[in-house]
């Protein structure tokens, strides 16, 4: 430190200047002797006198910087013109230090305590402000309600307070509750509860009436409410509701320990924010969990179902809809099994004009009637004109076309009738890879009053498929040059490799390539059902079983 | 614990297996090929052992004899399909059921990604290990699988992947099921013999086989911090170069250019018939795919493996391998403007010689 | 700024004389253009009906077709037949032949002579048997 050069005047020769100062001041010698305090000073620092020791009766912060200067070693944050600091009393003060070169040093004190709280203030809004936005996008990124009770949990057991426990609105009297204590793994289970037991419960756990949150003395609490890893050491637990927006949303019950500092007031409203957010996330998630089920049901009806092997016949299918989200849309197919091994099957493939749902609901009703209609099977037309004026509407010219295809295995084959009605002809490929169309058509239902079709007689050998599908496939738009048509002759001559597969490969292989040709492109609706004369007959458990044996 | 361990799998015996099995694939013979598979289980092969050790090994030898050209591609999905039928067969086999006592974990195939085996493969493994299994299937979209996740709330997502062109999709997938805070493993020859992709794309880990897939489950993966507003991006900063994003979008006219050009400068090219000519855009546009999608993840070896292979696959089907060099030449001349891609075309260009050696990238054929 | 190419569709109409109206389409008919056919010939032949005779579709510079612009003829078509108009589809390009045949709609759109009784417009019921009004 240079000390070589001197003040114009010396921090003695100043006494008058701040003898009179608003701030305390403090005059000491270079061994740390006190020279005079000004009368503020004398105020806050009053076991200070002239002749003591800074050491001895002035606060310990003070008496360090003061030896530390003196030494010429610089401040702890090892910047030497940084003011120290510390507290007197309830408040805190700055020191900014004024030296001579006789190292007197003259230590004007600066009430820093409000500066302080506010900094203080800001900083601890700032982090809740953090953790509130870090909060809500933990919750947001799920949209499932386990997981997000479990995030709800975690979140609240490390940021809020030692344990959480959160109870979901339940069945009856059973209730899913999810706890967390500190970093230690969420726990799940489902608890029976007699909500009357704990204030505030049933209301939060009905969604009505609203409630505040509050403090409950944790020796009334319940056990349940407390994890097994903080019995006996609870100080203090707190009661939020979660707002269910419409629905139940449950409670969020806070739990800290006796060894910590209890909730304060800001520790609740902090609380009840989160809570605010979490309430939020987890409706949103009971939402989507509704919805989806609704969906899902829905669905169900209107999904093409899985096709398996039926008395001799092999049936595969495939679909995807075109919507990236979607899963339903304009095309269908079923396969109907007849009774027992003589009586055909019958197969249905179509497509409805139209896109989306409204297109998804006149495929259920067709078929549902085609369903009702299957006693008729054994006469395409007639099925088909019964079902052309099921579906006549004066309102509109929605229309569908369809395939119908009735199946039964004979001994060296399967016989087939197949009759399109509006459709194109379905292909089928023979044993040495030759492609045949079918010789059917006919007319669209839903528009006309009179409907014509003819219909198609087919033998398939063993390892021959008959393909029905939707101009979906032959209509994709893609491959290397990225806007030609799949078309039939690709489609063909697809077909024709498809010689002896299984009805699924055959399938597969048709979706593949179609999907393959759009790569990330739009398309169309797309459905493939195959039918096959299998080799053999079904794989089962209980065939394989005997198989096994007969080779041991 | 497991099927596996617990019993020591005779070697003699899953040779015959897999004997028996590989004999009735080639044949396309359904019931001899089950009959191979439940013989095997009755005289004592577990049924781990019969989907890894049996069933696996079969199917990866039907990839390589339809890239050496002894098997047609029906030959090829006859086999896997019968593989299929066997493994759900297995199922229903006393030695195959087994009682969930983990939780819940789903199993799906990259959107585009037709390879479904592998992953049915692994599905039941992890059943025969206790895991509840919801395998999705071959295909599957992104926007299906990040239902599903909210639906379900699984473990983790297993997500396969067999052909390197679909990492760019892998990539959206795994960005998504991390942000739905769902851990991502992922598998499958396209991302690496050594998993780099699967790491360099963000997911949580890799795995090599269904063993290692069980082993980190049961050590239980980290869910993924679901605070972090992760952009996709930083996983890749060198795509802010644009050079993928422009390769990829105008990939239908770079594929019409080239073919025009090569065939300038292929004099056997004037006398392909309209099928020779729409392989060779395939070919072409197989090329601009793998060219994308090395630029995607930013690796060489990638392109040249694929450029290594491809060229294996045309000489076992008597197509002169010179005209691959010559496509890379054409897509050099075109992509004057893209220092990263011509970087990996000319390294690629070296690594044609007469006789290549052949690594197989990805465990089947070209998308 | 760039305008990336849209899928294009375009609908003329044009009084010819007292009694024809000629309706000229240019682009693909599909699900986002056949409610504006529909609505235009709905519009015009209700107000137009008692001098028109004949409708021509005039399909020289049409593009692709769905089953939707197929619905939307087939809607015209009705429309034409309670309005006691003659329907003609004309200049029909080869594509737009191949879904009419398919469809096993071509005789019953273009042949003058194909006798069917009409579905008629307001008709809550689907129609059965012969129609009485006839």
């Amino acid at each position: 430190m240079d000390t070589s050069k001197t003040s114009p005047a010396g921090p003695r020769e100043l006494r008058a200047t701040w003898a009179s100062a608003p701030y305390p001041v403090v005059l000491a010698d270079r061994a740390g002797g006190v020279i005079e305090l000004n009368d503020a000073a004398s105020c806050i620092l009053p076991e200070v006198r002239p002749g003591d020791w800074l050491h001895e009766s002035a606060p310990n912060w003070l008496a360090d910087a003061h030896q530390r200067l003196s030494r010429g070693i610089p401040s702890q944050n090892g910047s030497s013109s940084a003011p120290a600091g510390g507290r007197i009393g309830e408040r805190v003060y700055e020191a900014h230090p004024t030296r001579d070169p006789d190292g007197d040093v003259v230590w004007w004190l600066v009430d820093d305590t409000d500066r302080r709280l506010a900094e203080e203030a800001l900083r601890s809004e700032r982090e809740r402000t953090a953790f509130l936005a870090e909060a809500s996008n933990a919750l947001l990124s799920s949209l499932n309600v386990d997981r997000c009770m479990e995030v709800t949990a975690q979140l609240a057991a490390t940021h809020l307070a030692d344990a959480a426990v959160i109870v979901a609105p339940g069945k009856g009297r059973r209730h899913p509750m999810t706890s967390c204590v500190g970093e230690n793994p969420v726990s799940r289970g489902t608890v029976e509860i007699d909500t009357s037991a704990m204030p505030g419960l049933s209301e939060a756990l009905q969604g009505f009436p609203p409630v505040p949150s509050r403090w409950i003395d944790p020796a009334s609490a319940p056990e349940w409410v407390i994890p097994e890893e903080m019995r006996g050491s609870v100080g203090s637990v707190v009661i939020t509701p979660l707002p269910g927006h419409g629905l139940p949303g449950g409670v969020l019950i806070l739990l800290r320990s006796a060894d910590h500092t209890a909730f304060t007031e800001d520790a609740e409203i902090f609380a009840r924010l989160f809570a605010a957010r979490a309430g939020a996330a987890l409706s949103a998630a009971r939402m989507y969990a509704e919805q989806s089920s609704i969906t899902t049901t829905l669905m169900r009806e209107l999904l093409p179902p899985s096709l398996h092997q039926v008395n001799g016949v092999e049936f595969a299918g495939g679909y995807r809809a075109s919507g990236q989200s979607e899963r339903v849309g304009g095309d269908f197919y079923d396969v109907h099994p007849g009774a027992d091994a003589d009586q055909e099957s019958l197969a249905v493939l179509g497509d409805v004009c139209g896109k989306g749902l409204e297109a998804a609901v006149l495929t259920g009703k067709i078929r549902n009637t085609l369903h009702a209609l299957l006693p008729l099977a054994d006469d395409h037309q007639r099925m088909l004109r019964l079902l052309n004026t099921a579906l006549l509407n004066s309102h509109h010219t929605r229309f569908a076309t369809l395939v119908l295809a009735s199946a039964v295995r004979l001994e060296r084959g399967v016989r087939l009738r197949v009759t399109s009605a509006g459709h194109p002809a379905p292909l089928v490929v023979r044993a040495d890879g030759t492609v045949e169309e079918a010789e059917t058509h006919g007319s669209l239902v839903g528009v006309l009053r009179d409907i014509k079709s003819a219909t198609a007689a087919i033998d398939l050998a063993v390892g021959e498929t008959c393909l029905l599908f939707t101009d979906g496939i032959t209509e994709a738009r893609g491959g290397p040059l990225g806007d030609e048509m799949f078309g039939e002759s690709r489609l063909r001559e697809a077909l024709g490799e498809c010689a002896g597969m299984p009805a699924e490969a055959v399938v597969e292989r048709v979706q593949m390539l179609a999907a393959q040709w759009v790569g990330r492109g739009r398309h169309d609706d797309m459905a493939v059902v195959a039918i096959t004369t299998p080799r053999g007959g079904p794989l089962t458990a209980m065939t394989l079983g005997s198989l096994g044996r007969r080779r041991a | 614990m497991t099927v596996s361990t617990s019993l020591r799998p005779d070697q003699r015996l899953i040779r015959t297996c897999r004997e028996e099995l590989w004999s009735a694939l080639r044949d396309g013979d359904e019931h001899a090929a089950a009959t191979a598979v439940f013989a095997g289980l009755e005289d004592g092969v577990p049924a781990e052992a019969v989907l890894m050790e049996v069933i696996a090994p079969s199917q990866a030898r039907v990839g390589q004899e339809w890239a050496a050209n002894r098997m047609t591609v029906a030959q090829e999905h006859v086999a896997t399909a019968i593989n299929e039928r066997v493994i759900a067969a297995l199922a229903h086999h006393p030695a195959g059921r087994v009682e969930p006592r983990h939780a819940r974990v789903a199993v799906a195939c990259v959107e585009g990604e037709w390879h479904a085996l592998p992953a049915r493969l692994l599905s039941e493994v992890l059943r025969l290990r206790g895991w509840r299994v919801d395998f999705l299937g071959a295909h599957v979209p992104t926007p299906h699988l990040i239902a599903h996740l909210h639906r379900t709330g699984p473990e983790a997502v297993l997500l396969s992947a067999s052909i390197p062109t679909h990492l760019p999709t892998a990539h959206a997938a795994i960005t998504a099921c991390m942000a739905a805070g769902v851990p991502v493993l992922a598998g499958g020859a396209a991302f690496g013999a050594d998993g780099r992709y699967a790491r360099s794309l963000g997911a949580s880990d890799w795995a090599a086989d269904a063993a290692t897939v069980a082993e980190l489950l049961a050590a239980g993966l980290p869910r993924p911090d679901p605070t972090a507003m992760h952009h996709p991006i930083e996983d890749l900063p060198h795509l802010a170069d644009q050079e993928y994003t422009m390769i990829a979008q105008s990939r239908s006219r770079l594929v019409k250019e080239t073919l025009a050009e090569l065939e300038e400068r292929f004099l056997p090219m004037r006398e392909y018939s309209s099928r020779q000519r729409r392989h060779t855009a395939e070919d072409i546009a197989h090329v601009a795919d793998y060219l994308a999608t090395a630029l995607y993840v930013d690796d060489q070896e990638l392109f040249t493996a694929f450029i290594g292979w491809t060229a294996g696959i045309l000489t076992a089907r008597g197509v002169p391998a010179r005209s691959l060099a010559l496509t890379l030449d054409v897509l050099d001349s075109q992509l004057k403007d893209f220092p990263r891609a011509r970087a990996l075309l000319e390294r690629a260009g070296h690594g044609l010689r007469p006789d290549p050696h052949i690594p197989v990238p990805g465990n089947g054929k070209p998308a | 700024m760039t305008t990336l190419p849209q899928p294009y569709f375009k609908l003329t109409v044009e009084r010819v004389g007292r009694h024809t109206l000629i309706v000229r389409l240019f682009g693909d008919l599909d699900h986002e253009s056949s409610d504006e056919l529909v609505e235009t010939l709905d519009q015009r032949l209700r107000a137009e009906r008692a001098e028109l005779d004949e409708l021509h579709l005039d399909f020289g510079e049409l593009g692709a077709v769905d089953s939707m612009g197929l619905s939307a003829i087939l809607m015209v078509h009705r429309y034409c037949e309670a309005a006691h108009v003659h329907l003609h589809l004309d200049r029909r390009p080869p594509h737009l032949d191949r879904i009419l045949t398919v469809t096993g709609t071509l005789a019953y759109l273009t042949d003058p002579c194909a006798q069917h009784e009409p579905v008629r417009l307001g008709d809550t019921s689907p129609p059965r048997g012969a129609d009485p009004r006839r």
